[in-house]
């Protein structure tokens, strides 16, 4: 968000910088079971973005005090590629922003998976950004999800993310790179399938109530289509049923 | 018919105890992604760890021998224990490959085997994707069965994945293993595998 | 593992013993590589690289820094390498384990002492160089990082574009010069089993081997090499192990930039 210096004019006769209209989605393919060695895993470009999610588990705990002994635990790794990013070269590992990024998708797994199934077990999800362009923890869940079904953990439900946020003065769905610099609001979320229960939701800068329930419309209307991509992205795993 | 269903998705419009699927206001959905067979009116997983349950076949191997107790690896780091009983035949040792039956789960995850065999051989041990192990058994075994006798070969399944093969035509044997892993949801399966065997038969 | 891998390995080397693999491959034939170049477009160069089922990621970017004060002329050449926890069960966090920083600098070693880049053409001006960082991420493990990790190293080079600098910024958009590739080396990388010693080992194999030896090559000269494990190799073997790296240089760049 931050600096208004040397913005862009963000949107040109009701299209956004990249042509998109305000409700319209960037390119999404996401491919399931892509990894051997993890239990479940995902790739997925969302427009530049690009995601790798891998699974591993229900397996024992480490360390063993971890443990809960009525249900499973989840943790989950965030982590952007020191190559990720247009800018200067990353570091590699997880800073503060990472840290709180994995915290808030574990908890929205840990509504999703049904952890009393698995006693004294740990369920790792791993995320890397390989390449970014804003909306990665969007993308991420939507990754994670896919992944997390691959590698056959029971869930309630699934669970995509997206993103809105306010652009010269309009709600737009699914904000990139640019938009989310220069942007007067952002606002990530993840919902249930079915339901559309909200798992995650956080949001800066400024908008109003009517703004917000306009972007919570937009990001369910998306919803349909992103919810569509990710099971046409676990039957591909069975063809010939 | 089959279909593929995802975890969330509605199986019955009204409570149903079924495996594999929970209820919720009233309504019964999956909780996995897993296969619907609409004439069996059955839910089967298509993706999945083990978990113990009693009575469960497994194939380990013989990870330590104590005074009392030997463990048994089962699956990545994971054992199960058996207690040592000096009236059996069989008193193991380490690095034996064994077919054995959970007992009981204590402590909620820790499986306590029972009817310990060793597998002769030694026999080649290969790791099979767990739900994908009543595939390779079939009906009644029938699959594993049918394989056996086309490839001249033994062959151990335990559902915690691991697949002891031993006799002549191992690598025949280990291919269409391969095959069911990779084909577990189609149609037509068991004539498929045996008409991949008799022809490799025939090309060696 | 321990059980497991114990059995496994007592298979390998039997059946090594006849001259067989249990993958059926020749005692000295790699598994298949395959490259794909140029994947991302945030990074100056990229590349993603499997080797059998083995499957890592190198992205390169550029900066611009102050040159070393014992070479003020040149720039730097950084290769690093992750062993992400996605990759392997076995594969554990926190920080860079000793094996996961062998295999960057043995990488590193290779491309330096390859002098595959030419440092002194990443010179700006007084107190101003280019200095490219490869990152290579291992995303699925099965055996033979670092010839893995040389190739994906080496791909994203070739594919690297250099962005202008101009006034004292760079511009990221104008990415229009191809960093000049002088020397293209390869390794390979053997294990040694009792007396058998086989190229390419997968994860199976690196488990159970007793000695591991890196070559890295141009073709023509060897320019690094890393023994590792605590087995040994004859200077007999050595010698004959160089003649092979050297001689599959060819094929395994031929791969490259694809």
């Amino acid at each position: 968000m931050a600096s208004k210096i040397n913005k862009p004019k963000l949107m040109h006769n009701g299209k956004r910088l990249d042509g998109r209209m305000p409700d319209e989605l960037r390119k999404i393919r996401i491919e399931a079971g892509v990894l051997k060695n993890a239990n479940g895993s995902a790739y997925l470009e969302w427009g530049k973005n690009r995601i790798i999610a891998a699974i591993y588990g229900p397996r024992d705990v480490v360390p063993k005090h971890f443990a809960d002994p009525n249900a499973a635990i989840i943790k989950c790794r965030y982590s952007m590629a020191p190559f990720s990013s247009l800018e200067e070269h990353g570091r590699a590992g997880q800073n503060r922003r990472a840290i709180e990024i994995s915290k808030v998708i574990k908890e929205v797994f840990e509504n999703a998976v049904i952890l009393e199934e698995f006693p004294n077990s740990e369920i790792d999800i791993f995320l890397e950004v390989l390449q970014s362009d804003g909306s990665t923890r969007a993308a991420c869940i939507n990754a994670a999800a896919v992944a997390l079904a691959s590698a056959g953990i029971p869930m309630k439900d699934m669970v995509y993310g997206v993103s809105v946020g306010k652009v010269d003065g309009e709600i737009c769905v699914d904000v990139d790179m640019i938009e989310d610099n220069y942007s007067e609001a952002d606002m990530p979320m993840a919902i249930s399938h079915r339901d559309n229960r909200i798992l995650l939701l956080q949001m800066d800068g400024e908008m109003d109530s009517s703004e917000i329930r306009k972007g919570f419309d937009m990001a369910v209307a998306a919803g349909e289509k992103i919810k569509s991509l990710q099971r046409e992205a676990l039957l591909q795993m069975y063809k010939g049923v | 018919m089959k279909k593929i269903v995802l975890p969330g998705d509605e199986m019955y419009d009204k409570p149903v105890r079924a495996n594999h699927t929970y209820v919720e206001g009233g309504r019964t959905f999956s909780k996995v992604l897993g296969i619907y067979n609409e004439e069996k009116d059955e839910l089967v997983p298509l993706e999945g760890a083990w978990h113990p349950r009693v009575g469960n076949s497994i194939v380990g191997i013989v990870a330590s021998v104590d005074r009392s107790t030997s463990s048994i690896e089962l699956r990545h780091s994971s054992y199960g224990i058996l207690i040592n009983d000096r009236m059996s035949r069989y008193s193991p040792r380490k690095g034996d490959i064994v077919e054995s039956v959970v007992k009981s789960i204590e402590r909620k995850s820790v499986p306590v085997m029972d009817r310990v065999r060793p597998i002769d051989g030694p026999p080649l041990l290969i790791y099979v994707k767990p739900a994908k192990v009543p595939r390779l058994l079939g009906r009644n075994d029938s699959m594993v069965k049918q394989i056996e006798e086309l490839t001249d070969t033994r062959i151990v399944a335990g559902l915690n994945g691991f697949v002891a093969v031993s006799g002549r035509g191992i690598n025949m044997a280990v291919a269409s293993i391969r095959k069911i892993e990779s084909e577990a949801h189609t149609y037509g399966l068991t004539d498929r595998i045996r008409e991949m065997l008799i022809s490799m038969k025939n090309d060696s | 593992m321990g059980g497991i891998n114990e059995l496994k390995g007592a298979y390998i080397r039997s059946a090594l013993n006849e001259g067989k693999r249990l993958d059926s491959r020749e005692v000295f034939e790699m598994r298949e590589i395959k490259v794909e170049s140029d994947i991302l477009s945030n990074a100056e160069g990229s590349a993603r690289v499997k080797l059998g089922d083995t499957d890592v990621i190198a992205g390169l970017k550029v900066v611009v820094e102050e040159p070393h004060s014992d070479t003020p002329k040149e720039g730097n050449l950084v290769v690093s390498a992750e062993l992400l926890q996605m990759a392997s069960a076995d594969f554990e966090s926190g920080p860079p384990s000793p094996a996961a920083i062998e295999l960057a600098r043995v990488v590193d070693r290779g491309i330096r002492a390859g002098n595959c880049v030419n440092l002194e053409r990443l010179f700006i001006e007084d107190g101003k160089v280019y200095s490219l960082y490869v990152d290579i991420y291992v995303l699925d493990y099965d055996g033979n990082l670092f010839d893995a990790c040389t190739v994906a190293a080496m791909s994203a080079l070739m594919n690297a574009r250099l962005p202008k600098y101009a006034n004292g910024e760079l511009d990221r958009k104008d990415r229009n010069t191809q960093l000049e590739i002088q020397n293209v080396v390869t390794s390979t990388t053997f294990g040694k089993f009792g007396d058998n010693i086989v190229l390419d080992m997968n994860a199976d194999e690196e488990q159970a081997a007793d000695a591991r030896i890196t070559i890295t090559t141009d073709g023509k000269t060897v320019r690094a090499m890393q023994k590792g494990l605590k087995g040994h190799f004859t200077i007999d073997e050595v010698e004959r192990l160089i003649g092979i790296s050297i001689k599959k240089n060819a094929d395994i760049s031929s791969r490259m930039g694809k």
